[in-house]
């Protein structure tokens, strides 16, 4: 097929179906209450129990103490990802608290813990 | 000896097809209610997968095709064009998927550019298109150098391959259960492939077949789809991105960190190229074999079901 055809239709057609798919509503992100934030970090990490869950205020990820350590379990769109946070850089702005990573397939977590808040979940994450 | 030789562009021309079945399944699974979940992000992440994929192929594609065309000068062999050399090719052309699949899950060389494959939570025909833009330098294209050295020539292997990825489209879905029971024993299918993309330790190294589930059965890779074992697609760690760059070069980077690590032996550092993802040397992370007797430990009556024999 011709690259003049072929490249309109691949750009038209993932635009179309972005657009699509946000139109019937399905953008919405993961959210968790502490129940379903142990079982995303369970499915994760099956073998780390799960000792307490502080889910963010907005929902879309919590903060969990496990037997092997903290971590974090978060939306990844409608699904979930989850890793420990030893190693992480802490970076606190005004409306969120982010984690850097030194790892190219999760860069970064941003979590939407206003500024009130961050020391408690820094004081709750412990020592990185 | 035919140098010229041409076949369609099969999966170029397929285009068309692709987005038409996503849009057919997408429609299906909200009318139905079951069958599948589509997100916005994951989609589109597949998609441009895809295209990049193709993008891919144009530029790099070169590299492959002067190295089968090398292969073509010296093989006093011609099998020419009959219909059935062209089946025969198709055939023996999926054999050798079958293996460059099991490397490219067994070799972490090769899984560090088929992970982005596997890297979507999702399981429906945007997946299929999630594709490799780094085919190129697993070298994988020796593998086809025994069909060409036989007399097939380069653009029919080539012709075969693209038959067999088009195959491969349609099976990722939900939307069909299981098919008739000669079709589950002959041919990869939806609930094989399922399987495939599971990361419940079940699932882990199964079914690498890419038409013809014979393969499996033959080298003992085969594991069913089973009811109460649940597929959970994705990866044993799933990616915290859906940046493209990110998705199709994170595994790379990441072999690349492990191997140039200070205060390694050479032996180590080779390791971490060509032993199964989830190597380290310090014990530190764990392949898929560990993942399994971990599992078995915990789950001991699952020992000697499928997966786990």
């Amino acid at each position: 097929m011709p690259l003049h055809i072929l490249g309109p239709m691949v750009v038209i057609g993932v635009i179309g179906v972005a657009i699509l798919l946000h139109l019937m509503g399905l953008s919405k992100r993961l959210r968790f209450d502490e129940s379903t934030a142990r079982a995303a970090w369970l499915r994760h990490f099956p073998d780390a129990s799960v000792r307490t869950v502080h889910v963010a205020p907005d929902g879309h990820a919590a903060l969990i103490h496990s037997t092997d350590g903290p971590g974090i379990v978060w939306a990844m769109g409608a699904d979930s990802a989850a890793r420990f946070v030893q190693g992480a850089r802490p970076e606190q702005r005004p409306d969120r608290l982010v984690l850097h990573f030194r790892d190219i397939g999760t860069p970064t977590i941003r979590l939407a813990v206003p500024a009130a808040l961050q020391d408690d979940w820094l004081k709750e994450i412990g020592p990185l | 000896m035919t140098d010229m030789m041409t076949y369609p562009d099969v999966v170029n021309l397929a285009v068309p097809f692709f987005i038409a079945a996503i849009l057919i399944e997408l429609t299906w699974i909200a009318v139905k209610g079951r069958g599948g979940r589509y997100e916005t992000r994951d989609a589109v992440t597949s998609l441009v997968m895809g295209a990049g994929s193709v993008a891919s192929g144009i530029l790099l594609g070169f590299i492959a095709w002067g190295f089968f065309m090398v292969l073509w000068q010296i093989t006093p062999l011609d099998l020419g064009t009959s219909w059935w050399v062209v089946l025969l090719c198709f055939v023996l052309d999926d054999l050798r998927y079958y293996w460059v699949h099991r490397f490219g899950h067994r070799i972490r060389w090769v899984w560090a550019s088929h992970v982005n494959h596997h890297s979507s939570q999702h399981y429906n025909l945007t997946t299929a298109l999630r594709q490799t833009w780094s085919g190129t330098f697993t070298f994988m294209m020796v593998m086809r150098a025994p069909l060409i050295l036989l007399g097939f020539h380069p653009a029919m292997v080539l012709f075969a391959g693209g038959l067999n990825l088009i195959y491969q489209f349609w099976i990722h879905t939900e939307a069909i259960g299981k098919l008739p029971r000669w079709v589950e024993a002959v041919m990869n299918t939806p609930s094989h492939h399922r399987a495939h993309h599971g990361r419940n330790p079940r699932y882990l190294d199964c079914n690498y077949a890419g038409v013809f589930i014979i393969w499996d059965r033959m080298f003992g890779t085969f594991v069913p789809e089973i009811e109460s074992d649940k597929v959970d697609y994705g990866l044993v760690h799933n990616l915290g991105t859906f940046n493209p760059l990110r998705v199709a070069f994170h595994e790379w980077i990441g072999m690349l960190r492990d191997m140039t690590q200070p205060g390694l032996t050479l032996r180590e550092r080779v390791k971490y190229a060509v032993l199964p993802p989830g190597y380290s040397h310090d014990g530190s992370r764990q392949t898929s074999d560990q993942i399994k007797e971990d599992h078995l430990r915990a789950n001991p009556k699952d020992r000697g079901t499928p997966g786990f024999s």
